[in-house]
This record gives C-alpha cells, structure tokens and sequence, in this order.
C-alpha cells in the first residue's frame, strides 16, 4: 500500500528504460558456447601369432618310458632325457611365434602347466610338460620386425607306445607387464 | 493485493487521475519484469526472451583404443546411442567411453542451430597428436527447446589412430555453439 507514495513520476520512467535496457540485451544474448574435453587412451596391442607347430618328429618307442626334450630354438635339437627311446631322423620343429605390439615395453609369456597338453592318436594318448620359451625372464618388445618366440617342451613317450601320428593343441599368452 | 486510488491519502480528481495512470504503468511493469530478470525461471509466459546457455554436462571420452602398428584406424562415438566402434586396424580395448553431452536452455520452443568443430588434435605423451574430425550432433545441425526451454544436445566424434601414435592419455578441448534460429 505504501509503493504508491513513493513511487514518482521520474521513478517510474526510469524503472521503465531499466526493464527496457534488461529486455534487449537478454534479446542480444542469442548465442551460447559451451566447452568439452575430448580424451582418449592410446595403446597399441600387444599380438602373438602362431608360425610354426612343435613337431618332436619320428621317435621309435622304447621298452622302458622314455622322455625326448626339444630346445626352444629356431634350429631345435632333440635329446633323450630318459628312457631308450629312440631319436628317427625326421623333420623337426620348435613352436615359433610372432610377437608385436608396443617397442620398448616388456611383456610375460604364459607357457602351458605340466599335466595340462596330452597329444593323442585315436584311444592312445602322450603327456608333454616341461614347456620353455626362449626370450628369458622379462622379455622386451622390439617393434620392427616383430619379435620372434620359439616354444620347446619335453614330450614323454610310454613303454612301447603304439605306433600313430599324434597331435594335440596348446596355448600359449602374451600381456604387457 | 491490489492497489487502487482510494489508498492515496488525500483523493483528489488529478491524483486519481495520476493514481490511475500509475496503476496501469506498475502494472505494465510488473508484467514486463520477468522478461527482464529472466535468467533461472521455466515455463510459460514466462521465458520469452530469454538468453541461450549451453551448459557441459559430460565429457567426450573415447576410452581406451588400440593402435596397431601397422594398420591406421578409427575409432567412433555415436552421439544418440553414445555406442563405441572401431574401424581399420584399430581395435576397442574397453575403458570408459561416452559422447560429449550439452544442456541447453532458453527461450521454449524455440529452435537453435548447432555448430560444431571440424577437426582439433589432442596431445598425448612425449608431444604425440591424434586427430578428432567427422564431429556429429544429436540432434543433427539443428535442436528445439522443449516446453521447459531446454534442450540436450549429444555429440560424437571419430578419433584417428595410426602407427606412430605413443601409447598414453590423450586430451585437448574443443567447443560447440548454439544459436537462436
């Protein structure tokens, strides 16, 4: 009630040009920017391809069991570590991989536990354990070309193990440390 | 409350006149006030003029992207699903992803034009950039206030990986502009 009293002529022509002026210039604010940020984490992979199989090759069974150790190596070499099994001139091979991913960075190799690969040929079977790679203890990634693993293992051949072509699979993990 | 001339303490046939006048100029007034303090007010009639903001309410986050040596890729944000997909020799190596997500707020029911970045280049390790184009809006180019004066407005964006890339957190800024139609 006693806004009236107060309110002159003059007051009200200035409140007037101030809502005035308010209006236009929310008028004028037509536009409006608002920022992001933009993140990403790079990596490059780390990637491991099969070359090569593990081929322990021709073998003649003993009479007693009999273990055969295949070196980790591109160029394997064939030993019998028990038994008198015997080693057959054949072709041979050490489980070959690629590896690529980030240079410079280190990485683990995950080899199969013993106990875990059995190869097999219709109902006989053959255990290998004792599973060897050949870059050492805290390999690191060279980049271009792609590092190389081989894959050695001691395979264990029964007392007059049946004859027959025996195959399996196993796996083997690469992971950045 | 209303005011009326019979408050004026000594009526006259010019104060109630003047009274009268007043009257009707308060009440211009007290109509047009909102129009301006608008600024926090929703709704109708009340936000007719009112200021376009836009308002961050989520960052753009490619998460984590794998970059193979030897094959470029890309990696891709969905503004309306926020879904992430690779392209090329990239590959998605999880993290969190998401579109970068705007508010924005004005006048109801009125339209507004989107305008986005071409390209920026985010800074990574050891002074590595990756490059961000084909930015996209959802809506696309242009959005409508809602009844309330609001608007949400998603944008994506591909990121583009190569072999040289080192391996690292990549970040930069980059800005949209809305604009009244």
């Amino acid at each position: 009630m006693m806004i009236m009293k107060f309110f002159g002529y003059r007051g009200v022509l200035a409140a007037a040009a101030v809502a005035v002026i308010a209006a236009y210039s929310n008028q004028a604010a037509a536009q409006a920017t608002a920022t992001s940020s933009a993140d990403a984490v790079i990596a490059t992979p780390i990637t491991l391809t099969n070359t090569a199989g593990l081929n322990f090759g021709t073998i003649l069974a003993g009479t007693a069991a009999s273990t055969v150790q295949m070196t980790a190596a591109a160029s394997p070499t064939r030993t019998v570590t028990g038994g008198d099994a015997s080693l057959i001139a054949s072709t041979i091979s050490a489980a070959t991989f690629t590896v690529d991913g980030n240079a410079g960075q280190t990485y683990a190799i995950t080899l199969p536990a013993d106990g875990s690969v059995t190869i097999t040929s219709g109902a006989n079977t053959m255990s290998i354990n004792g599973f060897t790679h050949s870059e050492g203890a805290t390999p690191t990634l060279s980049g271009t070309p792609p590092d190389t693993i081989h894959v050695g293992a001691t395979l264990s051949v029964g007392a007059n193990q049946a004859a027959g072509t025996y195959t399996g699979s196993f796996d083997v993990t690469v992971a950045y440390n | 409350m209303s005011w009326t001339a019979s408050t004026i303490s000594r009526p006259s046939h010019n104060a109630r006149r003047l009274a009268v006048a007043l009257q009707f100029v308060l009440l211009c007034l007290l109509a047009a006030t909102p129009v301006a303090a608008q600024g926090q007010g929703l709704g109708p009639p009340a936000n007719k003029g009112r200021a376009l903001t836009a308002t961050l309410v989520q960052s753009l986050n490619f998460g984590n992207v794998g970059n193979n040596p030897s094959a470029p890729g890309s990696a891709i944000i969905d503004p309306a699903s926020g879904a992430k997909t690779v392209t090329g020799g990239a590959i998605d190596m999880g993290g969190v992803h998401s579109p970068a997500i705007f508010e924005i707020r004005g006048e109801r029911l009125r339209s507004f034009e989107i305008t986005l970045p071409v390209q920026i280049a985010i800074a990574g390790p050891g002074g590595s950039t990756a490059t961000i184009d084909a930015f996209t809006s959802s809506p696309s180019l242009f959005g409508t206030l809602d009844n309330s004066g609001r608007a949400i407005v998603n944008v994506g964006a591909t990121l583009r990986v190569s072999g040289s890339l080192a391996n690292g957190a990549y970040t930069n800024l980059f800005d949209i502009t809305v604009t009244y139609q």
